[in-house]
């Protein structure tokens, strides 16, 4: 039963931010669902395979950027689909303004790339540059820059989002 | 200028994945834990099947060329027939578990299933082994009547047959029943801490 208990662990303690990672991607709730249960099946399908190593986090990150890169690919794929289902995409936060501003901040992270929309989120997550570098395969010096760019570029976003 | 992003930290972890998540993913993972015990059912279903036909089939043809046990036939036929039946069973008791209906409602159907299926493999696999060596030889029994001496051959190869339905039923099938009741255990273990 340590499976299921580490399993239960992982889950209390990175549902959310994967839930956020995904939700950045799709921006629909239950869309955004789908991918953390998606993300949760194949976390507790190779929990058993994993080495030790690199940390739990670095490897639940992997897997959730994976999981959200596939999504994409998909709906690249799948145009008709992705147009029709971007009507859907209303937040039930818009009702008050804390609510409207956090939608409005992943409405410009959406319009980021999709590795750049990545990387935003994993530093909105408090996460360290060392391991957004392990999870994306890229130098600590190289999250840096890209990290600075992409704030830049989020913040002209927001701006022309409030405006 | 960081003070401003701080705040864009705050505004982006605001959002959180419902309550209700953590049991539709452990729902998830369960059924395709249980999707793998109905696939073993379909499997052996499909192959009893197929083996009452071949029956038939056999039957048929030997009819042609020599005089078999009609009771033999039966009874091979009842066996293939009786094994299919049982599985199909099983297969509909484990569809009857719907995961999250009610927790204690699934732990109970689960515990059923598995005291059903148990015994099953054990008992009636017995039985079951027994009845078909008996099929066999009053099948083949006015055959072994015409021919000299073939009643000794035929016990020392009905002798191997009983030893090895022995072994296969007593340690292989046994093997793969423990497997499946592992996998229910863990089911009902994962359904228990849940509560």
């Amino acid at each position: 039963m340590l499976k299921q208990k580490i399993f239960n662990r992982l889950f209390t303690e990175y549902r959310n931010w994967v839930y956020r990672l995904c939700y950045s991607y799709t921006r629909n709730q239950v869309e955004a669902e789908d991918l953390v249960q998606e993300c949760f099946s194949k976390i507790w399908i190779h929990l058993d395979s994993f080495r030790q190593q690199s940390d739990y986090s670095t490897w639940i990150y992997r897997i959730a950027v994976n999981t959200c890169l596939m999504q994409l690919r998909k709906e690249k794929n799948n145009p008709m689909e992705f147009h029709e289902e971007l009507k859907d995409r209303t937040s039930e936060d818009q009702d008050d303004e804390k609510g409207q501003q956090s939608e409005n901040l992943y409405k410009a992270i959406a319009q980021l790339a999709e590795m750049d929309r990545l990387i935003i989120s994993m530093v909105l997550e408090n996460t360290s540059q060392r391991q957004i570098g392990e999870v994306l395969g890229i130098t600590e010096n190289n999250v840096n820059i890209k990290v600075h760019r992409i704030k830049k570029q989020l913040r002209a976003i927001l701006l022309s989002l409030n405006n | 200028m960081e003070k401003g992003f701080e705040e864009l930290k705050v505004l982006f972890q605001q959002k959180t994945v419902s309550e209700s998540l953590y049991v539709e993913v452990v729902d998830k993972n369960s059924k395709s834990k249980l999707a793998e015990l109905k696939k073993n059912h379909i499997k052996t279903i499909a192959t009893f099947l197929i083996t009452a036909i071949a029956i038939v089939c056999i039957e048929e043809i030997n009819s042609m060329h020599m005089e078999t046990s009609f009771y033999g036939f039966l009874t091979l036929l009842g066996c293939a027939l009786y094994y299919a039946l049982s599985q199909t069973y099983l297969l509909y008791k484990l569809n009857a578990i719907k995961p999250y209906g009610s927790t204690l409602q699934t732990i109970q159907e689960l515990q059923r299933y598995k005291k059903i299926n148990i015994f099953m493999s054990t008992y009636c696999e017995m039985l079951y082994a027994l009845v078909v060596l008996a099929g066999v030889y009053i099948y083949l029994h006015p055959v072994l009547e015409k021919i000299e001496n073939s009643l000794f051959y035929f016990w020392w190869i009905l002798g191997a047959c009983v030893m090895w339905m022995l072994f296969y039923t007593l340690s292989i099938k046994r093997t793969r029943m423990k497997k499946d009741i592992t996998i229910i255990e863990k089911h009902i273990q994962s359904l228990t801490e849940l509560e």
